[in-house]
């Protein structure tokens, strides 16, 4: 009986329990209580209110507004951010016509906080600027071109890192001032505009780009509401006087938000690996401080989910910290920190990705009592082109000078005296799938809060994944096994239900399907990460489902799926995996003391990667390092066990 | 080198120049010496920062200093042949030019429609008048049976045959093992289309409510269909698209802008049409 009829069920009890109550319905009694309750029902659709298909989007898209897109060329607003989410044709600020293959159901246009609109103002040579010497001497070196405009890009970005900036000219971009009030009503207009409640969903949020000395420790924050609570606020920045770059702060602003206008918020870190160690400590915070309990309970209040996967890099795991992992090293990005200011070491990478920090979790909680990094899981793009582009064969780049074409494979994008990434290495990634059960911002929002997401590369596979601890192959096989799924467990991104005394190990309903138009699938794999009895975190990447009669070897290593990657021509066949993959597993090495996560990781077969799409059509030479093929793949977020529970 | 020679006499282009040179001496002649003015060619700052901004939005990035000049001497090149060619009266009669000119009035009109903002009786009014475009399209409910990625049509013909003889019986029987849900309830064409792959929606666009119908090819292989519900186009209510409304109205008034424009230019001309007679004979 799903939960929710149970609560009905006490409800109407309790109800009836208070003679006084006055209830025009008449008298309870047990005939007419058992005709509202009959259990099955003759309408299909009664009593079914869970999600049955995952609604698209991306929560993490910067458009001109933001001051690093507009110095980069971008010249779409908003208004063409939702248009292209929507399937519409735009033309990119290259000048190249653009589309989709499918449209996004939903999209959260995420400007940096900081200097809002102020570039696309300077460029525009607005007159309530000019009077400053800054945007003045930087308008003249836009509108000049060549060499000054370059330079002028470059002053105003290491003039705002170095905190530099004329305060009086950056106060108007900034919390307190008449113009970003003004700028932040139309934000949330463009997106009132482009909300089409069961068709599109346009969620209101914003950047958080806290940096501290290069290490990044950005949070994508988003409302669950509509206009009239979010024009109660503006975003919250990183600078003096009304911003700050601690988390802690971000969170007052948070609880604010809920307090004054009733409404609800969450934020979304993302690109732990380019933040040198302090996007998910053990024990001291990025000032030194140590974690308190403030700090643990606040995090776990605000941060439901963690952005895995982006532009900047897959941040599951590293091979450093899943050295038994074959499929580890994907899409890593371990130079340095965000501007590859600061060279990375081992000893940071515990600190930057989302596997370790599960593990983290599980130990602070043994520890204190909370688990600060409970979070589900999801992908984004981070892209900075107002182009939510995650498809390899059209990808239009972190931001616009990176759009296609020929020579960006081999552009260097960052580099310093610590490395460099090199054009090729951007990430064609990623995307966010949300089990909402309709295509508003109240049920969007109501499934990040409670974890049922998952996050993929950029394909749209469907995932579900079910713990409980009796779930069967006839489960699984049954009409429509979410049925069962949620009657007897609990989706993704919950916890498993007290276990009965009985039950030896939780077992796991995981299905998949590949994408419609996209790659056939290679394997289903659960990860589990433990604390042993030892108080040592542990992990474990099992093969679940794969395609095909591949068998396991003695040390369990399951064969490769193969290629069907036609590289000259940038092209492959579905003529290997499967088009679906499920099973129920159940957990070999269970310990009922030891507390434990789980979530799944689906891989696609062997795509052309974007590099090997550039190569074919401009004709180009791949550059060294790129790989010709990529698996792509879908995280679902965990199901978390406790001891005791 | 005679024969190169009247081949180039041959060849209209040099025609054209050696007629174009004589129009030249003669224009330069009858409107007399030009003014000191009109020889000044100016490259300013304003000048280059165009050009730069031109080259930009071509290939992304800034033109180098040697682009640059060259940007700048084509710039010369164009102005002198332009100016020559404006005191020759080479625009006159030019179809290219004329067409040109005429869309830049008709440009200017379109800008001037784009900032009218109707009133909200106007927008009501619009709406009511083109509800049609608002419509939302109608919902559908079903649920579908999988026969595999390429059953026989044989075969998938009798299990259609079976489940419209037997409509209670249970459809598990016949469906192979698939991960697409068995079952949606009410959903939106593109919805639809977004789970089973495109194409989807269209197939089972006119299956009647309560039949099992088919074969439907989806993205993963060979479906029946049975409809469930299909719920009525509803029109979107104003409040939700206004947007859209107010845009559509704003591209209805450009219309009417550019004519009414067109008409108010058109007045103050007096035209009189001059036909042979017999023509004449023929107008209305």
């Amino acid at each position: 009986m799903p939960r929710s009829y149970v609560m009905l069920l006490v409800l109407a009890v309790l109800l009836m329990a208070m003679p006084a109550a006055a209830q025009d319905a008449g008298h309870a009694s047990k005939e007419t209580l058992s005709n509202a309750y009959t259990g099955s029902a003759y309408s299909p659709y009664a009593g079914r209110h869970f999600p049955e298909r995952p609604l698209w989007g991306d929560t993490h898209l910067h458009t001109s507004l933001s001051m690093d897109a507009a110095l980069f060329g971008n010249r779409l607003g908003p208004r063409e951010a939702y248009r292209f989410a929507m399937g519409e044709e735009v033309i990119a600020s290259s000048g190249q016509p653009v589309r989709l293959a499918r449209p996004l159901d939903w999209l959260v246009v995420a400007d940096h906080s900081d200097g809002m609109g102020m570039v696309t103002d300077i460029a525009a040579g607005k007159p309530d600027l000019l009077a400053y010497e800054q945007a003045a001497r930087w308008y003249e070196g836009m509108s000049a071109g060549g060499d000054a405009s370059v330079a002028a890009a470059l002053d105003l970005i290491s003039t705002f890192s170095q905190g530099k900036m004329d305060p009086e000219m950056f106060a108007l971009y900034s919390p307190g001032s008449k113009l970003y009030k003004n700028l932040w009503e139309q934000v949330v207009a463009d997106a009132e505009a482009a909300n089409d409640p069961g068709r599109f969903t346009a969620l209101i949020g914003f950047e958080w780009t806290s940096l501290v000395e290069g290490n990044n420790m950005h949070r994508v924050v988003i409302m669950r509401d509509g206009p009239t609570r979010a024009r109660q606020v503006v975003p919250y920045t990183t600078q003096a006087p009304v911003g700050s770059i601690d988390p802690r702060d971000l969170w007052k602003y948070l609880t604010n938000y809920e307090e004054l206008t009733n409404g609800d918020i969450l934020a979304i870190a993302h690109n732990g690996n380019l933040s040198n160690g302090i996007m998910f400590p053990l024990e001291k915070q990025w000032n030194g401080k140590k974690l308190d309990d403030n700090y643990l309970t606040q995090r776990n209040k605000w941060e439901p989910l963690y952005e895995v996967t982006q532009i900047k890099g897959d941040g599951e795991t590293h091979p450093f910290l899943s050295p038994d992992d074959e499929f580890a090293d994907y899409e890593t990005w371990d130079v340095g920190n965000l501007d590859a200011s600061v060279a990375k070491t081992d000893e940071m990478l515990a600190g930057e990705y989302a596997r370790e920090a599960l593990k983290r979790g599980l130990l602070i909680e043994s520890k204190t009592g909370t688990n600060p990094y409970k979070f589900g899981l999801i992908g984004s793009t981070d892209s900075h082109t107002s182009l939510a582009t995650t498809e390899e064969e059209n990808f239009f780049g972190k931001h616009s000078g990176y759009e296609p074409k020929a020579g960006r494979m081999t552009h260097p994008f960052m580099k310093t005296e610590n490395g460099e990434i090199i054009g090729w290495q951007m990430v064609s990634s990623g995307l966010a799938a949300v089990w909402a059960t309709e295509n508003t911002r109240a049920a969007i929002f109501d499934a990040m809060q409670r974890k049922e997401v998952y996050g993929t590369t950029g394909p749209r596979m469907s995932l579900r994944m079910f713990g409980g601890w009796d779930f069967t192959e006839q489960d699984l096989n049954s009409r429509i096994p979410a049925t069962v799924g949620y009657q007897k467990g609990t989706p993704m991104g919950g916890d498993l239900r007290a276990r009965p005394e009985d039950a030896a190990a939780p077992t796991f309903m995981v299905y998949a399907l590949r994408d419609p138009i996209g790659a056939n699938l290679d394997r289903i794999q659960i990860v589990k990460g433990w604390l042993d009895a030892d108080g040592q975190t542990q992990e474990k990447v099992y093969d679940v489902a794969w395609s095909g009669d591949r068998t396991q070897d003695a040390n369990g290593k399951l064969a490769p799926v193969g290629n069907t990657v036609d590289v000259a021509n940038a092209n492959w066949i579905n003529s290997i995996g499967s088009g679906d993959l499920g099973t129920v597993w159940t957990d070999p090495d269970f310990d009922p003391e030891q507390r434990a996560f789980y979530y799944a990781r689906v891989l696609e077969i062997p795509t052309p990667r974007w590099s090997t799409y550039d190569a074919f059509r401009f004709g180009e030479d791949l550059p060294e390092g790129a790989p010709t093929s990529t698996q792509e793949r879908a995280y679902s977020s965990p199901i978390w066990y406790q001891p005791g529970s | 080198m005679h024969q190169i020679l009247t081949r180039l006499l041959r060849e209209p282009l040099l025609h054209f120049f050696l007629i174009a040179g004589l129009i030249y001496l003669i224009g330069a002649r009858a409107d007399g010496p030009t003014s000191p003015e009109n020889d000044l060619i100016v490259i300013d700052e304003a000048r280059v920062v165009q050009l730069s901004r031109q080259f930009n939005s071509v290939w992304q990035r800034q033109p180098d200093a040697g682009e640059l000049d060259h940007l700048i001497a084509e710039y010369i090149r164009e102005e002198v042949y332009y100016r020559d060619a404006l005191a020759l009266g080479l625009d006159r009669n030019d179809a290219i030019v004329r067409q040109r000119l005429r869309q830049k009035l008709e440009f200017l009109s379109d800008t001037s429609a784009q900032l009218l903002e109707p009133t909200g009786q106007e927008l009501q009014e619009y709406y009511t008048q083109h509800s049609a475009r608002y419509q939302r399209d109608a919902k559908r409910a079903f649920e579908q049976v999988y026969l595999g990625q390429a059953p026989s049509s044989a075969s998938a013909e009798a299990a259609l045959a079976r489940l419209i003889a037997h409509p209670d019986m249970d459809v598990s029987m016949l469906a192979e093992r698939t991960m697409l849900p068995a079952e949606l309830r009410l959903e939106l064409p593109e919805g639809i289309d977004s789970v089973y792959g495109r194409g989807f929606f269209e197939q089972i666009r006119e299956f009647p409510v309560g039949v099992w119908s088919g074969p439907v090819i989806s993205s993963y292989g060979t479906h029946l269909v049975r409809v469930l519900d299909i719920q009525a186009t509803e029109l979107r209510p104003l409040v939700e698209v206004r947007e859209l409304v107010v845009r559509d109205w704003r591209t209805d008034k450009a219309i009417e802008v550019r004519e009414l424009d067109y008409q108010t230019r058109r007045a103050r001309f007096d035209v009189q049409i001059v036909l042979p007679e017999t023509a004449e004979a023929d107008t209305p």
